[in-house]
């Protein structure tokens, strides 16, 4: 998947039903696939530009991740929780 | 601590690479950038790099869209009437405020303290500066690339801008401090790759009939300068292959580690001689 799709992914990842702060779903997402990205980044950057670089720094782990955390209904289950 | 340095991404469309390939050098060298100005590709390299890329991400960007540069459908958007003075500056029906715009929303890219772009007043032929956290990014890189013939000018209070390259290709003046300046080269010969139509009037223009052949000389007693030649290649050959583009990359990064090395033996930048290695790694 190019990085522009999954980052648009990622987006509807974090904005999912039920989440009440997308950006800590993206901290969340970082934190659980050890990517490299720089606090100043995930802190003061807009959502659009952490999903980009998630995208681009974790590629086929992120897509990955996303696809079992769909198979295995972990998204919903969240999303039922926090709702 | 580690003295910053100022950096400088001048104007050559794809021939952009070169800028990537150089930055990857500069990370490695663990060279300290403080302040980035960039005019027309340079000036979408710099918004890149200073909303926090590096150099493997913007390469992955860059090739990703690279991929799609061959479709006319991507024209689509930047099809636009335009009112009689814009035309008359422009000589075109494209404009690049729409595309700019939604990318900049679609990436979430900001203008920020770190990031210079240049922009030309059509009427003075002077420098507009967009600078600090507070002007429309879009406005400011779709000014920076609208280059004549090509593009439309933008409108901006009471002047119209165009592309920064026909003030000059590479303005080291606005650096308060020592810059390493990333000046790419122009065509001067045809290009023997098979090319499109559009690229080829394209190269032909800008070896026979160039638009923009402004002021490139920058201050190398104050600054490094690294010159990136390709006398094959135009600034507006989109359609060139994948392979030509890691070329332009990986010969921006071997160059760029030897005359970065030898400015570090000589005092003038502060970093690590002994980092980086012979080839650019490349990214996914």
């Amino acid at each position: 998947m190019k990085s522009l799709q999954l980052q648009k992914r990622i987006l509807s990842f974090a904005h999912r039903d039920g989440v009440a702060e997308p950006q800590s779903e993206l901290t969340s997402l970082v934190d659980t696939l050890g990517l490299g990205i720089p606090s100043h980044v995930l802190s003061s950057s807009p959502p659009q530009f952490v999903a980009l670089q998630i995208a681009l720094e974790g590629g086929e782990r992120v897509e990955n991740h996303l696809d079992t955390l769909d198979t295995t209904g972990a998204v919903s289950e969240d999303s039922q929780q926090q709702s | 601590m580690t003295k910053s340095v100022e950096l400088v991404f001048g104007a050559g469309g794809v021939k952009g690479y070169f800028h990537i390939g150089l930055l990857k050098a500069i990370e490695e060298l663990g060279i300290k950038v403080d302040k980035v100005t960039g005019v027309s590709v340079g000036a979408i390299i710099a918004t890149f790099f200073t909303n926090g890329m590096n150099s493997d991400q913007i390469l992955k960007l860059f090739l990703e869209a690279h991929e799609k540069s061959g479709n006319p459908l991507l024209l689509a958007s930047a099809v636009t009437v335009p009112d009689m003075k814009s035309f008359l500056v422009g000589m075109s029906f494209l404009s690049l405020e729409k595309p700019w715009e939604e990318t900049v929303e679609h990436l979430g890219l900001l203008p920020n303290d770190r990031l210079r772009i240049v922009a030309c007043d059509a009427r003075t032929k002077k420098a507009v500066l967009f600078e600090g956290t507070s002007y429309k990014l879009h406005l400011a890189l779709s000014a920076s690339g609208a280059l004549p013939g090509v593009f439309l000018p933008v409108h901006f209070d009471d002047k119209m801008l165009i592309d920064g390259a026909a003030y000059h290709r590479n303005p080291d003046e606005f650096c308060k401090t020592t810059a390493i300046i990333s000046a790419l080269g122009f065509a001067t010969r045809l290009s023997l790759e098979l090319q499109d139509p559009i690229s080829a009037y394209f190269q032909w223009r800008e070896v026979y009939l160039p638009v923009v052949q402004q002021p490139t000389k920058v201050d190398e007693t104050r600054h490094v300068l690294v010159a990136h030649e390709a006398d094959d290649i135009c600034g507006l050959a989109f359609n060139l292959s994948t392979k030509r583009c890691m070329w332009m990359y990986e010969q921006g990064y071997k160059h760029g580690m030897q005359v970065l090395r030898q400015a570090i033996a000589d005092g003038k930048l502060e970093g690590s001689a002994e980092g980086g290695s012979e080839s650019a790694a490349t990214a996914d």
